[in-house]
């Protein structure tokens, strides 16, 4: 033909053809990896970890509740949204902008693109984990002399709640994602992940029932933190007669953020975009 | 074709009295409005249903002020309206609306203050009805009997503050999405800003400067706001103060940006 | 090769496509033709798997579009509307499609300068005008180089210059024995390059057949157009004869159900004096509007009259 390059003189085309797992895992990747979203909400993540240590060292005038454990992960109140909305956007942004279709175009069974975004945020949070810890640990140095600041490892939960604030965070990045890769619309699966994480645990705690309380116990957020709660704060909930296990607290959070993924793999499949 | 001559207006010509006319329409016209103030009348309504049914203290522990019980836990339930405003700011950027607005209009800043009278007016619409719906709703409960209805200043203080703050927040979240123009973005800025004072609460001194603040004070029991305010410059109504001060940089922000940009 | 069977798309109780059932072959342009709203995107959306039929199957080189190991390779798809992130550059957003099928950097490129994108691969897609936009749809559409294309409203936006080429592009494809469909509200635009023509109007197929059969089959095919000094008197002599006469204006007669030479001879013989004497000649424009008269969606009242008007 004239052009002589869409037709017999097309280069660079693979020599076994087809769409693989290893493929469409590569192309998630680097598209969530150059994603300026990405960048920003590792950055949010970190910032915010560090800067509740920072304030909560500033301001300590009393040995802090779980010593250095207890300020290194005191500030996944915050730091768990920007990765959820992460989540969000990574499964529901292409829906935004119309996106998607061009990705269910190149990968029409699509379930391989939700594990391969699954991998990909379940990477980009634990990056974003293990960077907020650091800062964190980081901003207390300055008041490492102050009354209340320990910055010596106490005995045996620095390790659980370390490695815990890095899983809390991966999981809720995988519920984002299968909230967004649900409702689609990224506003939406934005308020409902923000409601769902923050605001229903404030309002529940504010309202203290006990009806209010074990309904607290059983949402993600709440459940999911008690793996990185210090020892100290477990024993608190202990005495209130809450749940205080640890990982069954975290056993919470997967099995909501498994039952999530299974409810969003047939939307995914089936839907129209 | 003639019927559709005969409604042209006799002074032709983009107005502000026309422009506010047209965002006000809109905005009652779209789904999400609806949605947002049902959302937060009925969500502050359960609240107060779930405390006056099912509270660990009786109505002592709340002063016997049916105004706090109505306007306590605002701070969460206004939400469904700070998204509001953020999507009414945002809106019409990201679902591609804008060019026809500003089209229609070329004033665009006087857009942007027609949308920010319209939500105000939303928000004031919204906490009236969410405050005497959830009052109603008390009444009725087990508590009603021993709440008081009261017109002293504490209850004046608490209502009128809390619709103040509210219109005065949203007003704010109309113009973080309109200077952002990213709904998702632009919600958990407002949901970040508007519930600070939640992760600050140990933080004393900042937590004042914060658009949060005033909705927490205006709409608490005076034995607490003697205590939040105690050395305090903002007092206890300064905080309006702060939180306009709030809206209104950002909204200079966006008209600025709107004045700047192409749409 | 696309084979549609008794697609049907419903949502709720609107009927969008309505047992549809076609097949496009491969070697020629085949034109997807319908008013606005009539089901063209949802048939096209429906045979590459973005929206599920509600009944009846397509199928894309005999398989599913789901079940085809490398879709890009097979079918190359360009819709109409955003289906790439504005902040993505064009560059980044073919490399997302291409890593999906192992397909090189090297074909990326290729398809760059393919679609005369050189010069804006690395930019934000976000500035990109409709003409880029549509562009770097075509680049998206022919990255796997695939026997079977399909293609929404290509020429949307184009300035002329990239309605030449994509006209030459689609018959060199077309020639090179490729299976070429795509879709279009303006008759004139497929008439330019289209060998067949499925139309449809609200879900329903109204024809499918060749550009030149569709033609002659028009109403307006063979009606005798005649200007002459006494109109009244050939028109009455005309329908004595069994011709179906319309008066158009003045003194011009449109006559159905006889030749050129039948109206002349009689004219004659009446000594009626003819200005102008003539056979139309059917369009495609008009073999349209004749199929879609019932069908238009969105029609504002008073255009079908306009356009039966013509002449």
């Amino acid at each position: 033909m004239s052009d002589g390059v869409a037709g017999p003189g097309a280069v660079a085309l693979p020599a076994r053809p087809g769409v693989t797992a290893t493929r469409v895992l590569r192309a998630e990747w680097v598209k969530t990896w150059t994603a300026s979203a990405t960048a920003w909400c590792v950055a949010a993540t970190v910032l915010l970890h560090a800067a509740v240590a920072l304030v909560s060292g500033y301001n300590a005038a009393a040995p802090a509740a779980g010593g250095l454990s207890g300020l290194l992960s005191l500030g996944l109140v915050v730091s768990q949204l920007p990765l959820a909305l992460l989540g969000v956007v990574v499964s529901a942004g292409e829906h935004h902008d119309g996106s998607a279709r061009s990705t269910y175009l190149a990968v029409p069974r699509r379930l391989p693109v939700l594990v391969g975004r699954a991998a990909t945020v379940t990477a980009v949070a634990a990056l974003a984990g293990g960077l907020a810890v650091a800062a964190a640990w980081a901003s207390l140095l300055p008041f490492a002399d102050r009354v209340g600041v320990t910055l010596e490892a106490p005995d045996g939960d620095l390790v659980r709640v370390v490695a815990g604030t890095v899983l809390h965070l991966l999981a809720v990045s995988l519920l984002g994602l299968a909230l967004g890769a649900i409702v689609r619309r990224p506003a939406a699966a934005g308020v409902v992940a923000l409601v769902w994480l923050l605001l229903l645990d404030q309002l529940l705690t504010m309202l203290g029932s006990e009806v209010a309380l074990a309904i607290r116990a059983a949402m993600p957020g709440w459940a999911g933190r008690r793996v990185a709660t210090p020892d100290e704060g477990l024993a608190d909930l202990v005495r209130a007669g809450l749940p205080a296990d640890p990982w069954q607290g975290y056993g919470i959070l997967v099995a909501w953020t498994v039952a999530a993924l299974l409810v969003a793999a047939p939307v995914v499949r089936r839907s129209d975009v | 074709m003639s019927a559709a001559v005969a409604t042209l207006p006799s002074t032709p010509g983009v107005t502000w009295p026309r422009t506010l006319a047209s965002e006000w329409g809109k905005t009652w016209g779209l789904r999400s409005t609806r949605w947002a103030v049902a959302a937060t009348v009925v969500l502050n309504a359960a609240m107060c249903v779930l405390t006056a049914f099912d509270s660990l203290v009786g109505p002592e522990g709340y002063g016997y002020s049916l105004a706090y019980l109505a306007a306590g836990y605002l701070l969460f339930t206004q939400v469904p309206l700070l998204v509001h405003g953020v999507l009414a700011g945002a809106g019409e950027f990201s679902a591609g609306g804008a060019p026809s607005t500003f089209a229609v209009a070329p004033r665009r800043l006087g857009v942007l203050t027609a949308k920010a009278v319209t939500t105000a007016g939303v928000a004031a619409v919204t906490g009236v009805v969410t405050l005497v719906t959830s009052s109603l709703v008390l009444l009725a409960s087990p508590f009603g009997a021993a709440l008081r209805l009261g017109g002293d200043e504490q209850s004046v203080r608490i209502l009128l503050g809390a619709v103040a703050s509210l219109v005065l927040i949203t007003v704010l979240a109309l113009a973080v999405g309109a200077l952002l123009r990213r709904p998702l973005v632009g919600i958990a800025v407002m949901v970040a800003l508007g519930l600070s004072e939640l992760a600050l609460l140990g933080a004393d001194g900042l937590a004042q400067w914060l658009p949060g603040h005033a909705l927490v004070v205006l709409t608490s029991l005076n034995d607490f706001v003697a205590l939040a305010t105690a050395g305090s410059p903002v007092g206890t109504w300064g905080g309006l103060a702060v939180l306009g001060a709030w809206a209104l940089v950002a909204l200079v922000l966006a008209g600025a940006r709107l004045r700047r940009t192409d749409v | 090769m696309i084979e549609v069977a008794d697609l049907t798309k419903r949502y709720g109780s609107t009927t969008a496509v309505d047992g549809l059932t076609f097949t496009v072959r491969p070697g020629a342009v085949t034109g997807f033709l319908g008013p606005n709203g009539a089901g063209k995107s949802t048939t096209m959306r429906m045979i590459v798997g973005l929206a599920r039929p509600t009944s009846g199957s397509a199928r894309v080189n005999g398989h599913a579009y789901a079940d085809l190991r490398a879709p890009l390779q097979e079918v190359g798809v360009m819709l109409d509307g955003r289906t790439v992130h504005p902040g993505r550059t064009a560059w980044g957003h073919l490399m997302g499609l291409a890593r999906t099928h192992g397909i090189g950097r090297a074909r990326v490129q290729q398809v760059i300068e393919l679609a005369g994108l050189t010069s804006v691969a690395r930019r934000r897609v976000g500035g990109f005008s409709l003409g880029m936009t549509q562009r770097l749809g075509i680049a998206a559409a022919l990255l796997g180089d695939p026997p079977t294309v399909v293609l929404d409203e290509p020429v949307n936006g184009l300035d002329p210059d990239g309605v030449l080429w994509i006209r030459g592009l689609l018959r060199s494809l077309a020639d090179d024995g490729r299976t070429v469909f795509l879709s279009s509200h303006l008759m004139s635009e497929l008439a330019a390059v289209a060998n067949r023509v499925v139309v449809i109007g609200r879900g329903v197929l109204l024809a499918d057949d060749d550009i030149d059969a569709l033609v002659t089959r028009s109403a307006r095919d063979g009606v005798v157009r005649v200007r002459s000094a006494e109109p009244e008197r050939l028109g009455r002599a005309l329908a004595a004869a069994g011709a179906t006469v319309r008066p158009v204006d003045g003194d011009l007669l449109e006559v159905t159900g006889t030749d050129a030479g039948t109206v002349g001879a009689l004219a004659a013989e009446l000594g009626v004096p003819v200005l102008e004497l003539g056979t139309v000649a059917g369009t495609l424009e008009e073999a349209y509007l004749d199929l879609t008269a019932d069908a238009v969606e969105y029609g504002g009242t008073g255009a079908r009259a306009a356009a039966g008007d013509r002449s």
